[in-house]
């Protein structure tokens, strides 16, 4: 009997499942600190980590079965907790930090604007301690697991460069070979399993359905095209949204916000601990609300700072207005379909740190989602076949879908899977359905150890996916000088969206010629919305697209070659079986060859 | 020890269910919760099966550290009922001045946490599936532990009654395992004096 292992390495929590040869996957516990003084098992692992101060635990704090030596951090409850209260030694959302293009991933930066921590982490190093975490609960398990068919999921919004970062991360985690897989993806083949045969029944060919999964920080959009004829349905994921920092949490922040200033004005202000006392009250409050629509309002009390509880408890209360205002209008407002979100705030100058969305519209975001996906289908005859023809082009300036998968906490809330449903119907002019027997808490997980087993054993439906972008490398173009003018850079589309893991691309019929022996630098773009770009394809201007890395870096000449030649190379795309995108530049001449991997290194 | 718990929990749940024996008396539902919490927790801690002592071979270089004992593990349990819901807090404090109205709210803290734990660290279900009020026949052979007979009681059964309190029974228990006692602290703190730092 075999075991397959789906790992979901969240931003605000983790969680591991295990497939065996038959039968549902299962959410496997995790082992963790749960209080300075005592260790449990629980079935999240909060992406947390806190680094103490030197002098917190000088008997050495809680330690776990498998740690030898003592840590200079805690991970997952404890450390959750313990750095509410020390926000300036927690590390949050490290997954965020992975897939920030402005800030070095592989540098010691986080806490982000730390003043205390001496020895600061990198994101890399973060998703590596988490990962090893989970990997010593794996062993705790079944020491005997083979891991080479463990499947990790990322957001279907992370670039290549936050992937191989994470293909990285779990490299040194000693997790050996890993699979990368979608999380609406995951998602969506945690429903498939669950629903067995009867899928069929809730989706026919034809069909675009979207995975729509809201989580505590962040959210992601899928669409995924149901083709082929009857009975042999095909599945493929056309489309993937940008990277947005926007979730449940900002809910709750927004409502406990609410909450306090109606405290302020009544003459009672809250400390920072009690603050986050009542967002945690405000969370509890919003999901009874939520739940109960015979609810008009839930009382909440804030407790004291002191050991008196009774003398000074805080009382407040969550309306149904509140969250009907604040939850639903606020975060899921009807909008009309060129409602765009506002992607930058006002002010001139923003502070460094995580690029949280400026909008908190998520319908606005939808709409955007939608429109760019609709844009990317136009421009490729084949993904216009996949979605059934230009008909559903022609409908309306979003490529609407006909059904929806929810994931995510958010969604545990019917009242808000009803909202999203009813923006679409109002964009669609028709009812949208939604895919019933979707699991949002646990579904990605699940869906990963589903998708493990499938990899393992080619017994199954798999989604088409390949790359989710396509992707560029800038090029001096070759012109007159002019002086004070840099020419500008042309990009050459090396990878096109949809190459397939274990797939290579030579771009063939043209030259280019490669500084060697001095520092040169290698520009690379991607796209989202640029399905009809084949490999080869140059760009006149790399404007329009979208820079993800910047590269400076010196190339030795091959032998036979003075410093400062320019030697001409081919160009290959490769994208490798664990879904990592790789250009090779080969020298004919000397047989030599380069290899950039997307998250640029160059071996 | 265990018997002093039996006996508080007993006489928490006694109180408890004494509020329903006489419904016009004028205990509040905050302090009805309350006490029926910290009744059924005292309870469990006292009926929940000692962990096997382990043996344990001193390492060479490190002084061992004492096996983590029933006492360590109760007041880690307190620990996490004050830490979550107050409740060390909510029972210390004189409460004979205080208005219904700020014992309320003070209890949805202490329901909330308790709650919390209590969901979290066990799998609670009702003894009894049938309401409270049905009638019911005890056969010989029944369970007999997870039942007390009030009344006036024959002697042998089958008993003839019906049913006051369905009861609870923990199907699951996973509490966290004690780490960090010494001879010295033979158990952890209930809860740590708090300092907010400002500097060195």
């Amino acid at each position: 009997m075999s075991d397959y292992f789906g790992i979901d390495l969240g931003t605000s929590n983790c969680a591991i499942a295990r497939a065996t040869d038959a039968g549902l996957p299962e959410i496997l516990p995790i082992t963790q600190v749960i209080k300075a003084s005592g260790i449990g098992e629980r079935e999240l692992l909060p992406s947390s980590l806190y680094i103490p101060a030197a002098g917190e635990f000088p008997e050495g704090g809680p330690q776990l079965p498998w740690q030898e030596a003592e840590s200079l951090s805690f991970l997952g409850t404890f450390a959750r907790d313990r750095g509410a209260l020390q926000p300036d030694r927690l590390i949050a959302s490290a997954k965020s930090w992975l897939c920030h293009p402005h800030a070095d991933r592989r540098g010691p930066i986080l806490p982000w604007g730390s003043t205390t921590v001496a020895k600061k982490l990198s994101p890399l190093q973060v998703s590596r301690e988490l990962l090893s975490h989970l990997l010593s609960n794996i062993r705790a398990v079944n020491p005997a697991a083979t891991l080479n068919h463990a499947v990790i999921t990322v957001p279907a919004s992370f670039d290549e460069v936050a992937r191989a970062l994470t293909l990285e991360a779990a490299t040194q985690a000693g997790l050996g070979e890993v699979t990368l897989l979608e999380e609406p993806q995951a998602a969506f083949y945690a429903w498939l399993e669950n629903q067995g045969t009867e899928w069929r029944k809730q989706v026919k060919s034809g069909d675009l359905l979207l995975v729509c999964d809201v989580g505590g920080g962040t959210a992601d959009f899928s669409l995924i095209a149901v083709t082929g004829k009857d009975g042999n349905l095909a599945l493929e994921r056309i489309a993937v949204g940008e990277h947005l920092l926007l979730g449940g949490d900002n809910m709750d922040l927004a409502l406990a916000h609410a909450v306090s200033e109606k405290l302020t004005a009544a003459g009672t202000t809250l400390d920072e601990w009690q603050f986050l006392a009542l967002m945690q009250a405000v969370r509890a409050a919003k999901e009874a609300l939520l739940s109960n629509p015979s609810l008009q309002e839930t009382p909440i009390s804030i407790p004291s700072r002191g050991s008196k509880l009774i003398a000074s408890t805080i009382s407040a209360i969550l309306t149904r207005v509140d969250v009907q205002q604040i939850a639903i209008d606020g975060f899921f407002p009807i909008v009309r379909n060129d409602e765009m979100p506002s992607l930058r705030r006002a002010g001139g100058l923003r502070e460094s740190g995580l690029p949280y969305a400026a909008d908190a519209a998520i319908s606005k975001h939808l709409a955007r989602f939608l429109s760019r996906a609709k844009v990317n289908a136009a421009s490729s005859p084949q993904l216009i076949e996949a979605i059934g023809g230009s008909v559903r082009l022609d409908r309306s300036p979003l490529l609407l879908p006909d059904a929806v998968l929810f994931n995510g906490g958010v969604f545990n809330a019917a009242a808000l899977r009803q909202r999203v449903l009813e923006q679409l119907s109002h964009w669609a002019d028709t009812p949208i359905r939604e895919l019933e027997g979707s699991r949002p808490d646990h579904a990605v997980a699940l869906g990963a150890a589903a998708y493990a087993r499938l990899r393992a054993t080619g017994e199954g439906l798999r989604i088409k996916s390949g790359t989710a972008r396509s992707y560029y490398i800038g090029m001096e173009s070759s012109a007159m000088a002019v002086p004070g003018r840099r020419p500008a850079t042309k990009a050459l589309c090396v990878a096109p969206q949809g190459m397939e893991e274990g797939s290579r691309l030579e771009i063939s019929g043209q030259e280019f010629f490669l500084y060697t022996g001095e520092a040169s630098e290698f520009r690379f773009f991607q796209s989202e919305v640029r399905a009809g770009d084949q490999a080869g394809e140059i760009l006149p201007d790399a404007v329009e697209l979208e820079e993800s890395a910047l590269l400076q870096i010196e190339i030795p000449p091959p032998s036979g070659h003075q410093p400062g030649e320019e030697i001409p190379v081919r160009l290959e795309a490769r994208v490798t079986e664990l879904g990592n995108l790789e250009l090779h530049f080969l020298h004919p001449a000397s047989g030599e060859s380069w290899k950039l991997e997307f998250n640029v290194r160059l071996q | 020890m265990k018997n002093s718990l039996i006996a508080s929990g007993a006489i928490l749940l006694g109180l408890n269910a004494a509020s329903v024996y006489f419904p016009e008396q004028n205990l509040t539902l905050a302090a009805q919760t309350v006490s029926a919490a910290i009744g059924m927790v005292l309870v469990f801690l006292a009926i929940r099966p000692q962990p096997k002592q382990k043996t344990q071979t001193a390492a060479p270089t490190k002084p061992a550290t004492p096996p983590p004992r029933a006492e360590a593990e109760i007041v880690a349990f307190l620990a996490l009922l004050q830490e979550h819901g107050r409740l060390v807090d909510f029972a210390k404090e004189d409460i004979a001045a205080a208005s219904d109205a700020q014992i309320g709210s003070a209890a949805r803290v202490v329901h909330a946490g308790c709650r919390k734990v209590l969901d979290e660290y066990f799998e609670i279900t009702p003894l009894q599936s049938s309401p409270e009020g049905t009638a019911l026949t005890l056969e010989s052979g029944y369970d007999a532990p997870a039942y007390r007979l009030l009344g006036s009681v024959p002697e042998n059964p089958p008993y003839k009654g019906k049913l006051l309190h369905p009861g609870w029974i923990a199907q699951s228990v996973k509490l966290p395992r004690v780490t960090g006692t010494t001879e010295q602290r033979p158990w952890p703190v209930l809860a740590p004096a708090e300092v907010e730092v400002s500097g060195n």
